[in-house]
């Protein structure tokens, strides 16, 4: 099991497990990066890399270096030789710290699980080399970290994704948009969220985002008991934002409920899936370490 | 309006409410549950609820109204009408008394299920007291409420004729306006109504039957003897002619355990001699048929040896070429064989004829001389009997002369008429064998008018006009009759009445006035002389009281047998049967019959009297319907709740 080298990234949500399964993989997606550096993601620009791109007519200030001679002896004209530009990948993970999310029917709760996915995101990739932003949302924006490629970023995104409790009521489509204003170039933006509130307009801007050439992966993280409504008798369901309240025979309702349900986040991944964004529905286990991995995989995280 | 047979029961009503207690004690509190988002619950949950609610509802209503059912099936509830409710006034109760009572059905007789029904009916209109009657002949107040009810319980065997109370009960109603409401308990055998009872308005009458139940046909087919004529050497039965299955019949004689004869089969249309020797003077005839109940099968006979005795009758003319009076008067003494007759034209032979004799007829006589008429009235006043027929050779006046002194009335010259007016009888002896009936073909063309005496007794009546007439004279009897005996005045002598009639005339004056009576009936009182010491019915003595003539009368017979008199001139056996007028037919009318005779009451045929009369009154009896919706509301409880269950 690898260990995680410096003493400042220990946090009880970055999971060694996961790390070693997850130490190879890189994200592959099918959009281009506009990275600030050189990295291993493909830039829309020519630069200097190994990989041939085009030819272009010689310009006065052009590097000579640059210059094909062996084109110049067949048709006597100077041509440049342009390569591709590698660049580094710039993400954005948000996670919704709405109180909706501290929901746990077993120990560990949604957030609980959410804080996982993000640390193990935010290791992955900035140790690739790759800058990461940070936000936390609920009815807005509550908590942002401009991106960064640095440890320092790292070791500050961790302490945050452990300390930044769960609470408040939810407007993530709000927040992704004030997000959005903030990232000026392409980006990797992860949204992890149970998308139980205001799913519609999550959907809108998710897909205002991939208008603007982002890539866009949501990570829904979901409770066993939400799904099954596994009561019996009578019971009095208070909803953790609003406070509304309603009675109900779970046990009668439940094959209603867990139809409906089904339908609901079915809606959500059909409707993300066909506008280009990666998806994923974790299930808040006690397992995380095989299903984490897995599900970025999924989500559209290859190994390189 | 609703009434409970067992009330005390209502004060487990509030048991009732007993689901509704537990359900709220037991009910539990919602438990409270923080969710995500209850978005995707609302839409469904509330009508989830709803129906929660509903079937524990459902559930609960279904619990209480099982109790409630279940108390109401202890309470008895029973319905009454609305008409039932308006009884303001008296009630009177009627019991049949009458012989036909004493027959037992499922193993109780039926008098003594109209006296439960009777107490039953006092019991439940306890407040009212009600007056209780007994009828047969006619009806007797016993007493009112529980001591009316105490007089029928001492009332032994019912052994009285029931007849015509139809009449007297619409008498009893139109004359006591008070009486409101009136209970009839009888069998409801044939005889006993007859009549259509006018039940005034505003009187609720109620037929309560005691025996089988009605079905519309006649449920009870009696094939029994309905009476005996007694002779020497044989005794005549004729049959009843109730509804009987078997067509036929068989008689045989028994003496003690001894069969002493028996007749082939017999239509049962027709009676039937059987021979029975002379010196079996008393024992029983038993008719063999299948529809023939044990206690009707059976007739008691006890004969004393009549020596045969001639009875001479003068005529005017020593020969006749047609059939005169003399004719048909000997061919009707001959029918009996008590009795043969000497046709005698000569005065002086039939004075020598007279002295042996005990009873003589003369017809169509003209020439009474007074020698002949001193004769006569000394024969008369020693006991003898003279049955007088004018005839188109008589005079009157010389008749009125002659024999002024002992005739039944003065006879006046032959008057003619057109048509023959109904028939009234009055003839002590007969036992009122014969009814005008016997004499609806009658048709007489002349008569001699008798003016009856006072002392007289007017026999045969045709409208105003006196047919026949009789005195007492000395210790004899004359009968006179108004047409001759022939055919020139009158068909009388082929009448189906007149034979009997002369008979029975003849045996009564004859035999049985100077014998002892042997033959009664049940419920008679027997009359003995006063030198009879006992009466003994299987060996149980027999209370006898004396009577101002000297002689000694018993209690009534209640029980058909021979009974032993002794005196000291040995024992001689008395024989006391069922009545025969009637009451002996078993057969009881149908509903439809009943409400026939009783318009507009109610009829109910009554077996366990106390159960039954308290539904009467109180209404129909919902006990059992209530134990079906407790079993119904029983079952829909056990699926609901496992319903909710699941």
């Amino acid at each position: 099991m690898p260990k995680i080298s410096s003493p400042r990234l220990k946090s009880e949500f970055l999971r060694p497990e996961i790390i070693a399964k997850i130490s190879r993989m890189n994200f592959a997606g099918k959009k281009i990066s506009e990275g600030t550096v050189a990295g291993s993601h493909s830039s829309p620009y020519r630069g200097c890399s190994s990989e041939f791109s085009a030819f272009r007519p010689y310009t006065q200030g052009d590097d000579t270096r640059y210059l094909d001679w062996k084109v110049y002896a067949r048709c006597e004209r100077f041509y440049i030789r342009q390569f591709e530009q590698e660049t580094n990948l710039r993400s954005c993970v948000i996670i919704d710290r709405s109180e909706s999310m501290n929901f746990g029917s077993s120990r560990a709760t949604k957030y609980d699980y959410a804080r996982i996915i993000a640390s193990t995101l935010a290791y992955m990739i900035i140790k690739r080399g790759d800058s990461m932003s940070f936000s936390a949302v609920s009815s807005g924006v509550d908590e942002y970290f401009p991106p960064s490629r640095s440890t320092g970023n790292l070791v500050n995104v961790l302490n945050a994704i452990a300390s930044i409790a769960p609470g408040g009521g939810t407007n993530i489509a709000s927040a992704m948009d004030a997000i959005g204003s903030k990232i000026k170039r392409k980006s990797l933006v992860i949204l992890i969220s149970d998308m139980l509130t205001g799913s519609d307009q999550i959907i809108k801007s998710v897909k205002r985002f991939i208008k603007q050439k982002h890539n866009f992966m949501v990570l829904q993280v979901i409770d066993p008991a939400e799904a099954d409504l596994p009561f019996g008798g009578k019971y009095t369901f208070v909803d953790s934002e609003t406070r509304g309240r309603v009675t109900i025979n779970a046990a009668r309702a439940a094959s209603s409920y867990r139809r409906q349900f089904h339908q609901f986040v079915s809606g959500i991944e059909t409707s993300l899936k066909n506008c280009g964004c990666g998806y994923f529905r974790f299930a808040v286990s006690p397992n995380p370490e095989d299903e984490i991995p897995e599900g970025l995989f999924k989500a559209g995280f290859s190994f390189i | 309006m609703l009434r409970f047979f067992r009330g005390e029961f209502l004060y487990f009503l509030p048991l009732t409410l007993l689901p509704l207690l537990i359900h709220l004690l037991s009910r539990k509190k919602a438990v409270i549950y923080i969710f995500p988002s209850i978005s995707l619950l609302k839409k469904d949950a509330l009508s989830k609820t709803a129906d929660f609610n509903l079937m524990s509802v459902l559930l609960l209503l279904i619990r209480t109204a099982a109790l409630f059912f279940l108390i109401m099936y202890f309470a008895g509830p029973s319905f009454v009408l609305g008409k039932k409710q308006s009884v303001i006034g008296e009630t009177a109760v009627f019991a049949d008394y009458s012989y036909s009572m004493n027959r037992t059905f499922a193993g109780s007789a039926l008098w003594d299920e109209a006296k439960n029904a009777s107490g039953a009916i006092v019991k439940e209109l306890a407040e009212e007291k009600p007056s209780v009657f007994i009828f047969n002949k006619g009806f007797s107040f016993e007493g009112r409420g529980p001591d009316g009810v105490a007089s029928l319980a001492a009332k032994k065997k019912p052994c009285d004729v029931s007849a015509g109370f139809s009449g007297e009960l619409s008498k009893f109603l139109s004359n006591n306006s008070n009486i409101k409401r009136v209970f009839v308990i009888s069998d409801f055998a044939r005889n006993t109504f007859t009549d259509e009872v006018k039940i005034p308005q505003g009187v609720g009458l109620v037929c309560l039957g005691t025996g089988e139940a009605r079905s519309g046909a006649l449920s009870a087919k009696n094939f029994y003897i309905r009476s005996c004529e007694i002779y020497n050497e044989h005794i005549v039965v004729l049959p009843s002619r109730a509804p009987s299955e078997k067509a036929e019949y068989s008689l045989s004689v028994w003496s003690g355990s001894r069969k002493v004869n028996s007749t082939a089969s017999a239509s049962f249309a027709q009676s039937c001699a059987i021979t029975v020797p002379a010196e079996y003077s008393s024992g029983r005839i038993e008719i063999d048929n299948a529809d023939a109940l044990m206690e009707d099968n059976v007739f008691f006979y006890s004969r004393k040896a009549r020596p045969k005795t001639v009875v001479p009758v003068l005529r005017a003319e020593s020969f006749a070429l047609s059939k005169d009076g003399g004719y048909f008067i000997r061919k009707i003494i001959e029918r009996s064989s008590f009795f043969s007759s000497e046709i005698i034209s000569d005065t002086g032979e039939f004075r020598k004829k007279l002295k042996e004799a005990r009873a003589a007829v003369i017809t169509n006589f003209a020439g009474f001389s007074p020698a002949l008429a001193k004769d006569l009235r000394e024969w008369i006043a020693q006991g003898g009997l003279l049955i007088l027929f004018p005839g188109d050779k008589t005079v009157p006046e010389e008749m009125n002369l002659a024999l002024s002194d002992f005739l039944p009335g003065r006879v006046y010259p032959v008057k003619e008429v057109s048509s023959t007016e109904a028939v009234s009888l009055e003839i002590p002896w007969s036992n009122n064998a014969f009814t005008a009936e016997h004499y609806s073909k009658l048709s007489v063309l002349k008569f001699f008018p008798v003016r009856c005496r006072e002392d007289a007794l007017e026999l045969i009546k045709a409208g105003d006009e006196t047919l026949s007439s009789a005195v007492r004279f000395g210790d004899g009897a004359v009968i006179l009759f108004s047409v001759s005996a022939d055919m020139e005045f009158s068909n009388l002598p082929v009448v189906a009445g007149f034979p009997p009639f002369l008979l029975r005339s003849l045996e009564y004056f004859v035999y049985e006035r100077k014998e002892l009576r042997k033959n009664y009936f049940v419920g008679e009182k027997i009359e003995l002389p006063g030198s009879a010491r006992a009466l003994t019915l299987s060996g149980t003595p027999i209370k006898l009281q004396n009577t101002p003539d000297g002689g000694k009368l018993s209690e009534p017979a209640l029980v058909p047998g021979l009974y032993e008199a002794t005196g000291p001139g040995g024992s001689e056996s008395i024989a006391v049967n069922l009545i025969r007028n009637g009451e002996n037919d078993l057969s009881v009318m149908s509903t439809g019959e009943i409400k026939k005779i009783f318009p507009g009451a109610e009829f109910f045929n009554i077996k366990n009297p106390e159960k039954e009369i308290a539904q009467i009154l109180r209404g129909k009896n919902l006990s059992d319907t209530s134990l079906f919706i407790f079993m119904a509301l029983l079952c829909a409880e056990i699926f609901l709740a496992y319903k909710l269950r699941s």
